[in-house]
């Protein structure tokens, strides 16, 4: 294409007239996103709710009479997949991918707006499917958020009947709209971005969500495979994943299928999944700190690098989520090697963080909290990743809350951090006004000392041998009575944590009518979505003419400059002084 | 290369624009939008496929291994290799799929489509917008008779009592053609609307975009057919 084509033609972009047209049918990425961002919001509160559920059985094992052992296992498997597929995944590339990726590349809008717009309404679709699933006989699936046949889809599961249905077929549908989303998102950034904005000018931000929405459109198809055939298992009494089997005495009309090779399809999705949230994460921590440190991203190409490389490793490595499967030792082995290997990029990542921080001019503003916040639990979880990522240590402690600290450490509590921070960041730029420091703070405190009070002490439990999973611990011997006084705290410190969401939404809600008009860029920031011409941006995001890109996303605290930022807009004729170590002001090549 | 190129530079380097920077669209050609939309969907399906192939080689466990080497647990067999490395017990009831002649019928349609296709793909690059309209409409109808012979197919072995339920052979081909019949019925929604518009009377500039990826998205099709077919063929 030539870059006129898309950039500066208004044409595409019809100008709805209607409350309906611009709210509700809308083709603009903005809203797009809004809805995206709702909707998964929304239905983390559910799942949300079902761990507080959780808990309180934990806690206080019997307390709540509705709480059954079949309940149990349904709130478990809905909280864990609504949470890592239709919050994280919904929220960081459907929301935050359709809002930012426009915006910072300086496009009028993604480069299919239809095709954005039916995402939105199929994602909608899965989501309600997913929803209906509480209310059908027999409930929603209780077979564990990964699924697992033969049990998913076996008598006695919870929801065998009905709710697996439901749950396959929406997590298809949910592939669909990802599909139509992840197109739009990768053709943009490379097709659409505006003059002068170069692959290695994008902010951070924009490269963790590409090379995230690239790996969910190569690992999305392994679970739609798995779930159409778990489906054709279920309805029609196929075989693939089914073996022969004798339940309750009767043998069913499965024989030879292989459930091993469901977790193998499960988790070749399932592994890239986590990158697929982390990676966005990596990017809009990197841009928080940078802006929020008004310094420069230490090392901005291994950045870049590393979450390339993550991502073509994160598709070698999911194997290590079945090691207790039986699989052959050199499988493993091969799958140990790789999982450590990952470690080296991430870890590159998590020292230039910090790299940026030194003798930065830190500004400790919420999302600047929440930023760091992110470091620590990334650190220990990602830690305690090594551990696992080793055959014989993930052995024992494969069925212990040792992994369930893990990986709400990493993957639940780490991407939910930024997700806050990055809320508290763009707020201005999205609504337009100021949300309250005073409650920010008070949430940002409550959250991360919470975290810590519910999953550290969990992976002392996994040490102690505590299995999870478990609906309640009855009588055993090498679990110490201490134990229960542990997982009661946790449920406290759970349901605090939990409620404490509440100033958040508070916060938002209140701002958004009463807060004081936001500055257009209250940070101080360089990248373009802080300079549109107007605040919220409007229907075609730049006026009449799109920006011109002259300099990378992080020129902070330039020596000289009048400014401790420059933005990407600016040319360099504008700039009275240059740094002597920056050589002069020439043109590139 | 050009991407690896990419991300040599040191972007804090170099201010201004960069050399090579498109100022209007006449410096360099770059595929279209939609081109970059259509091989990235292609990359997905191929995983997609790919992935059925896996499990489907997979699946075939200890299928073709002589019965003294499988109580030996050494079959020859590249799939038990690969199943046990994966820890995928070898199973024993494979059993080859009947193969009817109205499949080889199908692929030869689909064949003619395709080649319908890019004779519509010649006809728009040398303007021929006269005859173009036929050349479509041969290869959608073609496409519409393929689906056509499948689901008769479908019809026959239903009749002859071999639902999928009943082996894996017959399960994974109800599967395969399934999910290459949606794809098919995915492009023909393009076809559609491709082909409105010449009837309409588009110049050949505003359609040659539309002709051009759906005649490679056929062809991809094509190619995925008769891999999956020569899968069915020799298993």
């Amino acid at each position: 294409m030539s870059y006129s084509t898309i950039a500066e033609d208004t044409r595409p972009l019809h100008h709805p007239k209607t409350w309906v047209g611009k709210y509700v049918w809308s083709q603009d990425h903005k809203v797009i996103a809004l809805q995206y961002t709702i909707t998964a919001v929304s239905v983390g509160l559910v799942a949300l709710v079902l761990s507080g559920l959780m808990r309180l059985q934990l806690g206080f094992p019997g307390m709540i009479q509705f709480i059954t052992p079949e309940a149990y296992y349904q709130f478990v498997t809905m909280h864990g997949m609504i949470m890592v597929i239709y919050l994280l995944t919904a929220l960081l590339l459907g929301g935050f991918g359709n809002y930012m990726i426009p915006l910072m590349i300086g496009a009028r809008d993604m480069v299919f707006p239809y095709v954005n717009m039916l995402s939105f309404w199929v994602y909608l679709l899965s989501v309600i499917v997913l929803m209906a699933s509480f209310f059908v006989p027999g409930g929603p699936t209780g077979a564990g958020w990964t699924l697992y046949p033969p049990q998913a889809i076996t008598a006695g599961t919870p929801g065998a009947t009905w709710g697996i249905i439901l749950m396959l077929a929406s997590l298809a549908i949910f592939i669909v709209a990802f599909t139509m989303g992840g197109l739009n998102y990768v053709t943009t950034v490379l097709q659409a971005r505006t003059r002068g904005m170069t692959l290695m000018r994008m902010p951070c931000t924009v490269w963790g969500i590409f090379v995230a929405t690239i790996l969910g459109l190569l690992a999305f198809p392994a679970l739609l495979v798995a779930a159409v055939m778990m489906m054709l298992d279920r309805l029609i009494g196929t075989s693939f994943f089914m073996p022969s089997i004798i339940s309750m005495g009767e043998p069913l009309a499965h024989s030879g299928g292989s459930p091993i090779l469901f977790q193998h399809l499960f988790w070749f999705f399932g592994h890239p999944e986590v990158y697929i949230v982390a990676l966005p994460a990596f990017g809009i921590v990197s841009d928080l700190i940078s802006t929020h440190a008004r310094k420069n991203i230490f090392g901005y190409r291994m950045m870049v690098w590393a979450i390339i490389i993550i991502g073509g490793l994160s598709f070698v490595v999911w194997a290590h989520h079945m090691y207790v499967s039986g699989m052959n030792p050199y499988f493993g082995f091969f799958f140990a090697t790789s999982t450590l290997i990952i470690a080296v990029p991430t870890a590159i990542k998590v020292y230039n963080w910090i790299l940026t921080l030194w003798r930065g001019d830190i500004h400790l503003r919420v999302p600047m909290l929440f930023a760091i916040g992110f470091i620590f639990t990334f650190i220990h979880g990602g830690l305690t990743g090594l551990f696992l990522g080793n055959v014989s240590v993930d052995v024992p402690l494969s069925d212990t809350y040792f992994v369930v600290g893990h990986f709400h450490m990493v993957m639940g509590v780490s991407p939910i951090l930024v997700v806050f921070g990055a809320i508290y960041h763009w707020y201005p730029k999205i609504t337009g006004r100021m949300w309250n420091k005073m409650l920010g703070q008070l949430h940002f405190w409550i959250t991360f000392i919470g975290v810590y009070l519910i999953y550290l002490p969990m992976h002392y439990l996994g040490l102690l041998g505590v299995p999870r999973r478990y609906y309640e611990m009855g009588d055993t011997d090498f679990v110490p009575a201490s134990a229960q006084w542990a997982n009661e705290a946790i449920t406290v410190a759970a349901l605090t944590v939990g409620v404490a969401q509440l100033i958040f939404f508070y916060n938002l809600i209140h701002s958004y009518f009463k807060g004081p008009k936001a500055d257009p860029n209250p940070w101080g920031a360089t990248s373009l979505e802080w300079q549109t011409p107007q605040t919220p941006p409007v229907h075609g995001n730049w006026g009449p003419t799109l920006p011109t890109v002259y300099r990378w996303a992080y020129d902070y605290s330039v020596p000289g400059a009048a400014q401790d930022f420059i933005p990407q807009n600016v040319p360099p004729e504008d700039m009275a002084q240059d740094h002597e170590t920056r050589g002069p002001a020439v043109v590139e090549e | 290369m050009k991407f690896l190129r990419e991300l040599a530079k040191k972007p804090w380097l170099t201010r201004g624009l960069a050399v090579g920077t498109d100022l209007g669209g006449v410096a360099h050609h770059r595929p279209s939008i939609a081109a970059t939309g259509l091989w990235f969907y292609i990359g997905v399906a191929t995983v997609m496929f790919s992935l059925i192939v896996a499990a489907y080689v997979l699946r075939l466990g200890n299928y073709g291994a002589d019965p003294a080497s499988v109580a030996a647990a050494t079959s020859s067999r590249p799939w038990w290799t690969l199943a046990a490395l994966c820890g995928i017990p070898p199973a024993d009831d494979w059993q080859p799929m009947a193969e009817p002649a109205l499949l080889w019928m199908n692929t030869g349609i689909l064949i003619v489509s395709s080649i319908a296709w890019q004779m519509a793909r010649s006809d728009v690059r040398h303007g021929r917008m006269d005859k173009l309209p036929f050349t479509l409409i041969a290869g959608g109808v073609l496409a519409f008779l393929f689906l056509a012979g499948q689901l008769m197919v479908w019809r026959q072995l239903v009749d002859g009592g071999q639902f999928a339920a009943a082996s894996p052979a017959y399960a994974f081909f109800y599967l395969i053609t399934a999910m290459h019949g949606l794809h098919l019925l995915g492009g023909l929604i393009f076809w559609g609307l491709t082909t409105t518009k010449v009837m309409q009377g588009a110049k050949a500039g505003d359609v040659k975009t539309d002709v051009n990826l759906c005649a490679i998205y056929w062809h991809y099709l094509l190619i995925i057919w008769i891999v999956m077919f020569v899968l069915l063929l020799i298993t």
